[in-house]
């Protein structure tokens, strides 16, 4: 009973064994790799301030590495790994304009119906749908006095460095100024 | 095939038994260890994404928070830091809300809370914990999918208060490479466990903040809290997640964590009135006028993300099968000892009446076959014994082949029963059929060459056979040699295993074994079954079996006590029991067809037989996950809680051992030993039944030798034969 005398069943399982064996082996490498890597840096993401119309965030949105230089100067270093250039929207408080408020962040957003954007995280310039949303950036420099104080102020962001046109969706002046 | 299993050359698997050395080659050796470091490796894992392994639950009390800049303090619900480092706050704008979801995803709210958001069309911002978005990846990418937005939520939802910068390091970096590999994204959004509104913020917690502000996340707290994961119901959510005035606010709710059936409920009505108000729904960035946190990952980021998605899948799926496998070989050893110790009880009280009787005494002479092979050591002891018979016995002594003289020592006892009959070396089997064919009377009983009786042992033994149903009896063979430790563990294993087993199978009626040490045949049952077979290496458990499938009844009589001396070293305790549970993994095999049989072999093959493999080899086999699992629970998880657990298995262990030696009235000194038996000896007994699997599954050849002599030998006709 059970005896093979041809060894086939034998070199069946050992075989079976050794592809089993080399999973096992395989499973314990591919956690080590997956364990071991992964960086706690974040991806840059720009918030664009009351100086700055969304056009930083316009390349923000393309991934946050490829922001224009003069934009960039003010906060970023050149490493993509730069904090959070939100010292952008409080650089200079004063120039609320209206072009400000077009936030790049419009740009192709549906202003007012959903349309449920693909993964923005892929395509960084397709925003997530919402409603038209208002920037913040107006209310910013009056909240956070202290922080705008010490950020260089940017020379460049006062105007515009992306066409307002860029935005997708109209500036939406209103009742999000008012108070 | 008959000589084959004394004689068998070596063939393709050599190693399986060499000359009196424990048997385990290498190849199988290293596959054994291979699978069971990844077994391992899935059981850390699971316990890693399950928080078991390396939790830490402690959550910080707010302290004072002198130190955090009051722009901060009294700024809005999202921070980031310049170039210089300094702190920048923002705050939504008027009439918007950004809907924020903590500790997600979560397979049971998760998809509901998106069903909601995408009915009425409004996106959500969730803040996803690490382990959950590793365990379900396809829910990160159904929230991207939304239009959603990802942030972290640190990998274990630990207080990051108390953590180090490596560990800090390391939750965030899994955590995104978590999402990396569910949906391709990494994230800039970031909100601390235990956080809420920015005035929270205290001196522990700040220089976190900021850490994570050099590394470029966005911190974001919370300006309304609706407390939902209180469940304070619908109407009260509603209202404490209403910001006053028509300010902007970032909302807390939670997707996970707990029942979150009144967030989903709340969420749409929240939704409406809002709206009513005149407020829009943004995710959380969008709200300040970026585009969105989440950004495309790639590279080696990506693929290690796979990577981790991938191994953690497994893991998922490996270890609720172990559970449940765990659990059915639990219950199934716990029925078993419910059922062993009911049916002994029953078996001891109903054969324990004094009225009880198998029929008239049986008086007629019996013939005791003694199978001998290089016994000079206990030959005389055996046959001596045999001649105190109370009963009239007819002594039958085979010596088969036997190079050290043993039938002339038999011979030279010169007793008057006793009869001599030499052959050539033809393995036991056949030296038992040589002695059944001699046997002049209808009943036999066959023994060992090395078992010793009582002089009552033969005559309790064919009590049984008054009953004209009754085959064959199986004796109450025990342990003579039980002063050494693994003497006393083989004991307790005679004791408790086989013959509290043997009430529980005679009265079952599926008895599998009956001993060869001591064992009750009615001559004709057995030639009319065929004999001894030589076709496994057990050929006790075959014909007993054989028996089965003719109809006869097979019972114990636990009064007729033979004593046997149990191998007394590893290495032929080894040898024994492989060649046991193999021998009986080849006598199942070979009677297989009983499963679909009719008649009285039908009954044996559905129900004995799926009790045995059940009982005899399932749940042994299975009995190294109970322990490994118990190692994991007492190492990584609970201590007090898997001891405690395995604790209460041995008890029960013990309780049935402790019956057993009272029914048999063993003393119970000897259970001392059963804790450390249930360490070692367990082990090395289902060490020993897988390696008896895995020779079965690969058709090796085995060469084998008796106890403490080799068996080497072979005339050259039997080396021919062999070599047929």
């Amino acid at each position: 009973m059970f005896v093979d005398a041809s060894g086939r069943r034998a070199r069946i399982i050992r075989r079976a064994g050794l592809a089993a064996g080399v999973a096992c082996a395989g499973y314990a490498v591919l956690l080590a790799v997956a364990l071991a890597g992964g960086t706690p840096f974040a991806p840059q993401t720009l918030i664009p301030g009351a100086d700055v119309p969304g056009g930083a965030s316009a390349q923000a949105g393309a991934g946050g590495r490829t922001g224009r230089a003069h934009e960039r100067a003010a906060g970023a270093p050149g490493a993509a790994h730069a904090p959070a250039p939100a010292a952008r929207p409080v650089a200079a408080p004063t120039a609320v304009t209206a072009a400000e408020v077009t936030p790049s962040a419009t740009k192709g957003r549906a202003t007012a119906s959903a349309t449920p954007a693909p993964a923005p995280g892929r395509t960084g310039a397709t925003p997530t749908a919402s409603a038209s949303p208002r920037p913040t950036p107006p209310r910013t420099p009056a909240a956070s006095a202290t922080p705008s104080a010490s950020v260089p102020v940017t020379p460049g962001p006062d105007t515009p460095a992306f066409p307002p046109g860029d935005a997708g969706g109209d500036p939406v002046p209103g009742d999000g100024w008012d108070d | 095939m008959a000589r084959t299993a004394r004689h068998a050359a070596p063939g393709a698997i050599t190693k399986v038994a060499s000359a009196g050395r424990q048997a385990v080659p290498r190849p199988r050796l290293v596959m054994a260890v291979l699978g069971l470091f990844a077994l391992v490796c899935v059981m850390l894992l699971d316990g890693y994404l399950h928080s078991e392994i390396g939790n830490d639950s402690r959550v910080h009390e707010s302290g004072s928070s002198d130190r955090v800049p009051a722009s901060v303090l009294e700024g809005g619900p999202v921070l980031t830091f310049g170039a210089d480092g300094e702190p920048v706050s923002h705050t939504l704008p008027p009439r918007t809300i950004a809907l924020t979801f903590d500790d997600g995803p979560d397979p049971r709210w998760t998809a509901k809370v998106l069903a909601v958001l995408r009915e009425h069309d409004v996106p959500g911002t969730f803040f996803v914990v690490g382990q959950m978005a590793a365990r379900y990846p396809a829910l990160i990418r159904d929230i991207v999918d939304s239009g959603g937005e990802i942030g972290v939520h640190t990998f274990s939802h630990v207080d990051l208060a108390y953590q180090d910068r490596a560990r800090i390091d390391r939750e965030l970096a899994q955590t995104q490479l978590a999402l990396a590999g569910a949906a391709g994204i990494t994230t800039s959004l970031f909100r601390a466990p235990y956080s809420s509104e920015p005035d929270a913020v205290d001196d522990t917690m700040w220089p976190v903040y900021r850490y994570l502000g050099t590394k470029g996340y966005i911190s974001a707290f919370v300006d309304t809290d609706s407390e939902d994961w209180r469940r304070p119901g619908v109407a009260h959510i509603v209202r404490d997640a209403t910001p006053g005035n028509g300010k902007g606010a970032s909302v807390l709710f939670h997707d996970a964590g707990g029942d979150r059936s009144q967030t989903v409920e709340a969420l749409g009505t929240y939704i409406d009135t809002m709206k009513a108000k005149g407020y829009t729904f943004t995710t959380l960035t969008a709200s300040l006028g970026a585009t969105t946190a989440n950004h495309r990952a790639s590279g080696a980021e990506l693929w290690q993300g796979r990577a981790l998605i991938g191994v953690v899948a497994l893991a998922e799926f490996t270890m609720p099968v172990l559970f449940w496998l765990l659990v059915v070989v639990g219950a199934a050893v716990l029925a078993r000892f419910a059922l062993m110790l009911v049916l002994a009880r029953r078996h001891a009280r109903i054969r324990g009446r004094r009225r009880f009787s198998w029929g008239p005494a049986v008086t007629e002479p019996v013939s005791v076959v003694v199978p001998a092979y290089n016994e000079k050591e206990c030959i005389a002891n055996t046959v001596g014994s045999l001649a105190a018979s109370t009963h009239p016995v007819e002594i039958i002594v085979v010596d088969d082949g036997s190079t050290d003289g043993t039938a002339g020592i038999v011979e030279a006892m010169g007793l008057p029963r006793v009869r001599v009959v030499r052959q050539e070396n033809a393995g036991k089997p056949a030296a038992l059929n040589r002695g059944l064919e001699h046997a002049r009377h209808a009943l036999v009983v066959m023994m060992d060459g090395d078992t010793v009786f009582e002089p009552d042992t033969v005559h309790r033994l064919v009590q049984p056979f008054a009953d004209p149903r009754v085959g064959a009896v199986a004796g109450n063979a025990k342990v003579g040699n039980r002063s050494t430790v693994i003497g006393a563990w083989q004991h307790i294993e005679y004791v408790m295993g086989f013959n509290l087993d043997r009430r529980m199978y005679d009265l079952l009626g599926c008895m599998p074994t009956v001993p060869g040490a001591v064992g009750g045949f009615r001559r004709a049952a057995l030639l009319e079954a065929g004999g001894m077979s030589g076709d496994t290496l057990a050929e006790d458990t075959d014909v007993t079996i054989a028996l089965h499938r003719a109809g006869w009844r097979v019972v114990y009589a636990e009064q007729a006590r033979a004593w046997t001396e149990a191998p007394g070293t590893i290495g032929q305790l080894w040898r024994q029991r492989y060649r046991w549970s193999y021998g009986t993994m080849q006598a199942l095999w070979k009677h297989r067809r009983s499963l679909v049989d009719r008649g009285p072999s039908g009954r044996f093959g559905r129900v004995g037989m799926p009790l045995v493999v059940l009982f005899q080899i399932v749940t042994p086999l299975f009995a190294p996950l109970i322990d490994l699992l118990t190692v994991y629970g007492a190492v990584f998880v609970d201590p007090a809680r898997s001891l405690l657990a395995w604790a209460a298995l041995m008890s029960v262990q013990v309780l049935c051992a402790a019956y057993a030696f009272r029914l048999d009235r063993e003393r119970y000194r000897h259970l001392l030993m059963l804790p450390l038996q249930q360490i070692v000896y367990r082990q090395l007994m289902y060490l020993v039944l897988i390696h008896s699997c895995v020779t079965a599954m690969t058709g090796g050849r085995l060469r084998w030798q008796k106890l403490e002599r080799t068996g080497e030998v072979g005339s050259p006709q039997a080396s021919a034969e062999a070599a047929r």
